[in-house]
């Protein structure tokens, strides 16, 4: 391949990972270096070495990159070739190929049904799980009251400390009023779920060839107080109506050390893109360690729901009762949210978290986007699902969590905590499983595809088996509707956390044939973003230089399947379909004249400032670490991340505002990504808009290369503190990420004024006053 | 691999003869034309006060920072040289070049 087809040399004349026909002596070369590298990660992740070490050796440079020398980069010049890069090895496949194994579908989550405590108000958990209550106040709480009245911790037996470590509170989330559930009894917890973050089970593979996977090679979620993680992640399916309560335990080694090489024992569960309070968001600098819970509260709530239809009349705005028919909720049903996903978002360490997995997807039923094919009231759309439930039938609605990944030489995850650009791996996966395939019926399916790499875009089109695209139909857009579904043969850009809802039809193609769902997207070698789409017939061929290109799942045309809603039923092709794709799946909500208006250029920008005079960040980041990723606000300085600095302000609720995102670089992209609220996609500044953006609802933005978009925002409901970022997670840790203050909290609540910075530790959170940009506070 | 071993066998040949890259550290220069930049204002004190940036943004900032990206990404194509670090180069705002359409929508 030819690293320059845009005119930018990316630092190579090649691209990261080597051919497999490559010599033997140049595998060598290239596993050296990257030995090398995962020795000097290890050494810093104990504390052997520090990066100031590593500067005054002369192996990093002052972007905090290795340096580019032979026998430590990928990029520096081999041994064997002066004009070619060192390379990086191959994930070693065992005796895996590609789709030779079932896809997994997502891990779907069993919810517990919660009762209310009239008299504490509390959420109470089933008696035999032994939990304690959920609440609108954190434990925090009574754990600091208890220290107040019972002198003497760490020695006073207080019940409420952490029960792993004895140091500390028992739960994660923040003491007193600002960090309390907001609007508790208004969005009362109906059902919960109790998980755990943590080492992975054993014997946990990618594929069945392939090696397993060390304990702490991957940290993902399984079921259950202090249990082992699973692959493949979890699925929640949430309703409108009924609010959530996800407990989750860090069931992660106590000691940092532990980690495999990279990732960071603390976490705050972000729900992607949730309508909740800043508390329940996961990304208000509140992470939790080893032997605590962080109880989130997801509201279901339906944004407007304080201004438009107050009173619960529109039959859209509703959600399944269970039973065929609707519980309406207040709120405006154009802004209806469907395939949503969570992650960790502990700042600095997001991207080695999530790609160490820590994600699963959430998946929101509604009235008119119900999970049900059949049932037919004149508000469901039908839309491909099953019919065997009332509501979110995945027969025939599938999530795809699209990643990539790469291994050591000994087969286990491997990530390189160096790059500030981005990283790719060399394992194409769909669920966290490689190149898998998907029986399917002929019929109607709809895909739920979420691009769950860190630095990777994808670009996809589905082959026949006479290898031509196909046509299929575009319904959602970072889980919101388009308004009319468009027919397409090939999707746009993919960028990481985007998630693409499409319906495609089978019925066309006999039982026995094989249709592949095939990435076109070539990317740079440094991870920064995409470079050219190839063409079908080029990408089939696969590139040796990346096996990410190409056929990444393969779907197999067949007589019957079994049906994952009610185990042992059987589906057949010879059952009528009577799903619909309508020409109509929600109505426009309007462009108006804003309140204000906001430019943000995310770029890189003298040299970041996310340590304070102390030289500390907030929160605490590696030693030296660069941030070479910079935001500017209106025009002015560049910052970057640093969790006691609020870089835009949101005075009220209610004020319509456009923002324009503008690509402060050259040659890369930037996904960004706005916690809370969806904004509709306006303008892409001189440049078109293609038909899945133009006047739809998004949370994530691929900027493109000197791209600007501008959307219309609105905030409401809830308030507090939320963050918008670039989600190539890389660029966000070094640390393309600002602090964004909503003060749109209801009237009297702590979140109409600036709540203070929480700064966790594992003996408790302190809190200190966040600085406010000028240029992003529009008060007086 | 020892660490130890690493760094003085294969990484000690590798110091040799290698050039670390140089950080390439410039300060934010745009021209005249720039609406967006706050700039110092005396006052009849002679003390120097620092006006209130833009709370809101106008079609003339948004153009000049499209304006600016697509310098920047020009340049990288003639030196060939992938920006690395802080690199915010002068140029000329040119407000007759419209790169921001506010009528797209």
């Amino acid at each position: 391949m030819n690293a320059c087809r845009n005119g930018i040399n990316t630092g190579a004349d090649n691209t990261m990972y080597i051919s497999s026909k490559a010599s033997r002596a140049r595998q060598r070369e290239a596993q050296n270096a990257r030995d090398n590298r995962a020795e000097i990660i290890k050494a810093l992740s104990i504390g052997q070495i520090t990066r100031r070490d590593l500067y005054k050796w002369g192996l990093l440079t002052v972007t905090g990159a290795m340096a580019l020398k032979n026998g430590l980069s990928p990029f520096a010049s081999s041994a064997y070739a002066d004009d070619i890069p060192t390379g990086t090895p191959r994930s070693p496949l065992g005796t895996a190929t590609k789709f030779s194994q079932p896809m997994p579908r997502l891990a779907l989550q069993v919810p517990y049904t919660l009762t209310k405590d009239q008299a504490t108000g509390n959420a109470v958990w089933p008696a035999g799980l032994g939990e304690r209550d959920s609440k609108r106040l954190s434990w925090h709480s009574e754990f600091t009251n208890f220290n107040t009245q019972n002198p003497g911790y760490p020695y006073n037996n207080n019940p409420f400390r952490n029960p792993i470590t004895a140091r500390g509170p028992l739960e994660g989330r923040p003491p007193g009023e600002v960090f309390a559930h907001q609007r508790w009894d208004e969005f009362f917890p109906k059902v919960g779920y109790i998980m755990s973050w943590g080492q992975v089970a054993t014997g946990t593979k990618f594929h069945a060839g392939m090696t397993a996977q060390n304990p702490n090679a991957i940290w993902t979620y399984g079921a259950g107080r202090f249990v082992r993680g699973t692959l493949p992640p979890f699925l929640i399916k949430g309703r409108y109506g009924e609010p959530i309560l996800t407990r989750i335990y860090n069931n992660t080694p106590l000691n940092r050390e532990d980690n495999g090489g990279f990732g960071r024992n603390e976490s705050q569960l972000h729900h992607h893109n949730a309508h909740n309070g800043a508390e329940s968001d996961g990304a208000a600098n509140v992470h939790h360690f080893p032997g605590t819970f962080y109880d989130y509260r997801w509201s279901t709530t339906l944004a407007r729901r304080d201004t438009i239809n107050t009173q619960a009349t529109e039959p859209r705005a509703s959600g399944p009762n269970g039973n065929g028919g609707l519980v309406n909720v207040k709120g405006d049903f154009r802004e209806l949210q469907g395939t949503l996903w969570a992650h960790d978002h502990r700042f600095f360490f997001t991207a080695e978290n999530v790609y160490k997995g820590n994600l699963g997807m959430v998946n929101y039923y509604s009235g008119p986007d119900r999970g049900n094919e059949e049932l037919a009231d004149g508000v469901n759309l039908r839309l491909p699902s099953g019919k065997l439930l009332d509501y979110g039938n995945l027969d025939f609605d599938v999530n795809l969590v699209i990643s990539d990944a790469a291994t050591s030489q000994n087969g286990q995850l491997f990530f390189d905590t160096f790059t500030t650009d981005g990283f790719l791996g060399d394992l194409p996966l769909v669920n966290f499983a490689y190149a898998p395939y998907m029986n399917v019926l002929p019929r109607k399916y709809r895909f739920r595809i979420l691009n769950a790499s860190m630095s990777r875009f994808y670009r996809f089109c589905i082959a026949s088996p006479n290898n031509q695209k196909i046509n299929f139909k575009f319904i959602a857009n970072d889980g919101n509707f388009v308004v009319n579904p468009i027919t397409l043969n090939t999707l746009d850009h993919q960028g990481n956390a985007e998630r693409y809802d499409i319906v495609v039809d089978f019925s066309t193609f006999p039982v026995g044939s094989r249709l592949k769902l095939v990435n076109l997207l070539e990317m740079r070698d440094d991870g920064r973003g995409p470079k050219d789409t190839l063409s079908l017939g080029e990408a089939l061929q696969g590139d040796d230089d990346d096996p990410v290109i190409g056929p990444m799942l393969e779907f197999r045309v067949v007589s019957s399947v079994p049906s994952v809603d009610v185990p042992g039923y059987t589906h057949f092709a010879t059952t009528p379909d009577n799903s619909q794709v309508p020409n109509t799946l929600t109505v426009q909500i309007p462009i108006v004249a804003p309140v204000r208006t906001r430019l943000v250029e995310f770029g890189r920008s003298g040299s970041g400032d996310s340590r304070g005079p102390n030289g500390q960040c907030t929160p605490d980041c590696p030693e030296n670490m660069p941030f070479p990723w910079t935001i500017k606000i209106n025009g002015q300085d560049a910052h970057s991340m640093n969790a006691n600095r609020i870089s835009l302000l949101i005075p009220q609720p209610g004020q319509i505002e456009h923002w324009t995102y503008v690509n402060g670089g050259g040659g890369w992209d930037h996904p960004i990504h706005l916690h809370f609220e969806e904004g509709i996609t306006m303008n892409r500044g001189n440049k078109p808009i293609p038909n899945t953006e133009l006047l739809v609802r998004k949370d994530v933005w691929r900027l493109r290369e000197s791209g600007s978009v501008t959307f219309q925002v609105q905030f409401g409901e809830y308030g507090g503190s939320y963050v918008n970022h670039c989600h190539n997670t890389v660029h966000e840790d070094f640390a393309m990420l600002m602090r964004i203050q909503l003060l749109t909290g209801v009237p009297g609540s702590p979140q109409t004024a600036v709540t203070p910075t929480p700064n966790p530790s594992p003996d408790g959170i302190t809190f200190t006053n966040p600085e406010i940009l000028p240029e992003g506070d529009p008060r007086t | 691999m020892n660490l130890m071993s690493t760094l003085r066998l294969s990484l000690s040949a590798v110091l040799a003869g290698a050039a670390v890259i140089a950080a390439v550290s410039a300060s934010a220069q745009t021209a005249a034309g720039n609406l967006t930049t706050a700039t110092p204002a005396a006052t009849a004190s002679g003390a120097t006060v620092k006006r209130k940036p833009p709370t809101s943004a106008t079609a003339e900032m948004v153009n000049e920072a499209i304006q600016r990206s697509e310098a920047r990404a020009a340049k990288g194509r003639a030196s060939g040289i992938t920006e690395r670090w802080g690199t915010e180069e002068p140029f000329t705002y040119n407000p007759a070049v419209r790169r921001f359409n506010t009528d797209q929508q």
